[in-house]
C-alpha cells in the first residue's frame, strides 16, 4: 500500500531532512510515526499525501510509483488520502458543515447522500449540535473533531494525522486513537504521528520512529524504551 | 450551483471592488476609442470615394488669348496621368452655373471665366503644384481648382488620428490584460493556504479555476455593462453636441447600424479577455503545484 525506495529530501539547499528511507506499510496496518520535535515527521507525511515531491528515491502509494503518474491522476489518488493537519486548516468562513462536505463535493457527490452522510459524520463526532457553527466560535477540541470528520468523510484508503494528540489531556488523546482505531477496522491503514510516548507504551502498534532524518519501524513497543 | 461554489471567501480579498472598475474604465476608454476609429474611418472612404478624378481648371475672363489657352491644353495633355483635357463651351459652362445665376442668356458668357474639365488617372496622378507651376507660366492668372488636394490633406490628418486611436485600442487591450492578470494574482495569493488544500485533497485543476472563472465572468459583466452604457450616454451626447455645432463630418457614422454591433465586441471582448486570462494564470499558478 505505501512503500518508500532510497528516498531522500531537502528543502532547497538546506541539509537532506530525510535520509535514506526504505521501508513500507501493509494495508490496513495501524501505525505511529515518532521521533523528536524537527525529526522530520510532517515532512515524511508530506511526502505521503503528495504535498511534496521527495528530492530522490521512491514512492509507491496505493499502487502507483508517484514519480511516474501523471499529474492528472495524482487527484484521484489524493481523494483516497484522509489528512488530519496538525493546524487542522479549517476554512473560516465555511460551517461545521460544509467543512466536512468538502472532500465529498470535490469528488462531485449527490448533494442529498452528501447532507445524509455529514450529519452522521457530525453527529458521531458530537458535533450535531453545531453543524452550521463557524470554526472560530469552536472550541480547540471542537475543531480538530471537524477535521477529522472530514478526513475522514470520504472513507479513504490511507489516514494520516500529524499530532493530533498534541494539544489534548492523555484522556483525550485516548479517545482519539480508539476513533482512529474504528476506522482502522473498516480496512483504513492509519499513520499518526505523535511525540506523546505514553501512548505509544500504551497501545500495541508498530512505531516507525524518526531520527536524525533515518528512520526504523519498531514492532513490539518494548523496543521503544 | 451556488452550496458548491462557496470555497473560496471572494468578500475578503480587493479584487471584488478593483476588477469592476479596472473593466469599467477599459469598456468605457476602449469604446470611445473605437467609435472615434470607425467614425473617422468611415469618413475618410467617404472622402476617398468622392475625391473626383476630375481637376477644374479656371481661367478668369479676359486674361488670356485662345492661343495661351491652347497651349495650356497642350500642357495638361502631355503630364503624365491626365487622360483628358477639354475646354468647356458656354452652353456647358452656363448649365454648370445654373444653379447659382439661374437660366440666363447669352450674353452674360462674356462674363464667364473659360473653364478646363482635366480628367486624371488617379492611379498615375500625383504633382498638382508641379502642373499649378507649369501652368501658371503660360497664364500667371490661372485658377487651379485643387480642392483635391485639402481633401488629402483632411484625409491624412484623419488618417492620422484613426492610427492614435487604434494604438490607444490595442493599449488598452495590453493594460486589460495586465490588469486582469495582476487581479487575478492577487486572488491566488489571498487564497492559497485554501487553494492548497482544495488541491490536497484532490481537487481538480479545473475545479479551482472554475471557481474564479465564475468569479471574474460576474465581475467582468458587471464592469462591461456600467462601461457601455457610461460610453453610449456619452456618445450620444457627443453626436448630438457635434451635430448642432455641424461638426458632423466624423460624427455621422456613429449612429449607424453597422458600428454598433462592431461596439459591441467592446465589452464582449472585455469579459473573453478577463476570463481567458484569469484562467490561465490559475492553470499556471495550480500546475507548479507538486
Ligand atoms: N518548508 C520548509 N523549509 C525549510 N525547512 C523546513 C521546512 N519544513 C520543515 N523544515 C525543516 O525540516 C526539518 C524537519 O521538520 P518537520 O518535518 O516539520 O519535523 P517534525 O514534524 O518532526 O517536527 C526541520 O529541521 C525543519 O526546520
Ligand atoms: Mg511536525
Amino acid at each position: 500500500m505505501l512503500r518508500f525506495e532510497n528516498v531522500g529530501m531537502r528543502y532547497g539547499i538546506g541539509p537532506e531532512v530525510l535520509r535514506d528511507l526504505n521501508f513500507s506499510l501493509d494495508e490496513g496496518s495501524f501505525n505511529f510515526l515518532t521521533g523528536p520535535s524537527g525529526a522530520g515527521k510532517t515532512t515524511l507525511l508530506k511526502l505521503m499525501y503528495l504535498a511534496l515531491r521527495p528530492t530522490r528515491g521512491l514512492v509507491h502509494l496505493l499502487g502507483h510509483d508517484i514519480a511516474l503518474t501523471p499529474r492528472s491522476e495524482l487527484p484521484m489518488i489524493r481523494r483516497q488520502i484522509g489528512v488530519v493537519f496538525q493546524e487542522f486548516r479549517l476554512i473560516p468562513h465555511l460551517s461545521a458543515f460544509d467543512n466536512v462536505a468538502l472532500p465529498l463535493r470535490i469528488s462531485k457527490e449527490r448533494e442529498d447522500v452528501i447532507e445524509k452522510h455529514v450529519k452522521e459524520l457530525l453527529m458521531w463526532v458530537g458535533l450535531g449540535n453545531q453543524i452550521l457553527a463557524k470554526p472560530a466560535t469552536l472550541s480547540g477540541g471542537q475543531q480538530q473533531r471537524i477535521a477529522i470528520a472530514r478526513a475522514i468523510i470520504a472513507k479513504p484508503r490511507l489516514l494520516l494525522a500529524d499530532e493530533p494528540t498534541g494539544n489534548v489531556d492523555d484522556n483525550i488523546a485516548l479517545r482519539l486513537i480508539h476513533l482512529f482505531e474504528e476506522l482502522n477496522k473498516t480496512g483504513t491503514t492509519v499513520i499518526i504521528a505523535t511525540h506523546n510516548q505514553k501512548l505509544l507504551e500504551k497501545l500495541d502498534h508498530p512505531v516507525i520512529k524518526l531520527t536524525n532524518g533515518e528512520l526504523q519501524i519498531l514492532n513490539n513497543n518494548s523496543n521503544i524504551l | 450551483m451556488k452550496q458548491l461554489r462557496k470555497e473560496l471567501p471572494f468578500d475578503t480579498d480587493e479584487v471584488g471592488r478593483f476588477l469592476p472598475w479596472i473593466i469599467f474604465f477599459m469598456v468605457f476608454l476602449g469604446l470611445l476609442a473605437l467609435a472615434i476609429t470607425l467614425s473617422v474611418s468611415e469618413s475618410i472612404n467617404g472622402w476617398n470615394k468622392n475625391l473626383s478624378s476630375h481637376i477644374t481648371i479656371q481661367v478668369p475672363p479676359e486674361t488670356a488669348s485662345s492661343n495661351d489657352l491652347q497651349k495650356v491644353i497642350t500642357v495638361l495633355k502631355s503630364t503624365k496621368g491626365i487622360k483628358k483635357a477639354q475646354l468647356l463651351d458656354s452652353s456647358t459652362k452656363l448649365t454648370l452655373m445654373e444653379p447659382w445665376l439661374g437660366k440666363r442668356t447669352e450674353n452674360i458668357s462674356v462674363l464667364l471665366p473659360e473653364v478646363i474639365d482635366v480628367e486624371t488617372d488617379r492611379n498615375k496622378f500625383e504633382n498638382i503644384s508641379e502642373l499649378k507651376l507649369k501652368l501658371k507660366k503660360v497664364i500667371p492668372e490661372i485658377i487651379v481648382d485643387d480642392h483635391r488636394e485639402w481633401l488629402m490633406r483632411l484625409i491624412s490628418a484623419s488618417e492620422k488620428i484613426k492610427a492614435i486611436s487604434v494604438a490607444v485600442l490595442i493599449l488598452i487591450g495590453v493594460i486589460s490584460v495586465i490588469s486582469v492578470m495582476f487581479a487575478t494574482k492577487t486572488g491566488l495569493a489571498v487564497h492559497t493556504p485554501i487553494i492548497n488544500l482544495l488541491h490536497l485533497m484532490g481537487a481538480k485543476d479545473t475545479y479551482i479555476v472554475n471557481l474564479f472563472q465564475l468569479r471574474v465572468l460576474y465581475l467582468a459583466i458587471i464592469g462591461s455593462l456600467i462601461g457601455s452604457v457610461s460610453a453610449f450616454i456619452v456618445l450620444y451626447i457627443f453626436k448630438t453636441i457635434a451635430h448642432d455645432i455641424e461638426l458632423s463630418i466624423y460624427s455621422e457614422s456613429i449612429g449607424s447600424l453597422n458600428n454598433w454591433f462592431v461596439l459591441i465586441l467592446v465589452p464582449l471582448m472585455a469579459i473573453v479577455v478577463s476570463v481567458v486570462t484569469t484562467r490561465r494564470v490559475v492553470f499556471r499558478t495550480l500546475a507548479r503545484m507538486p
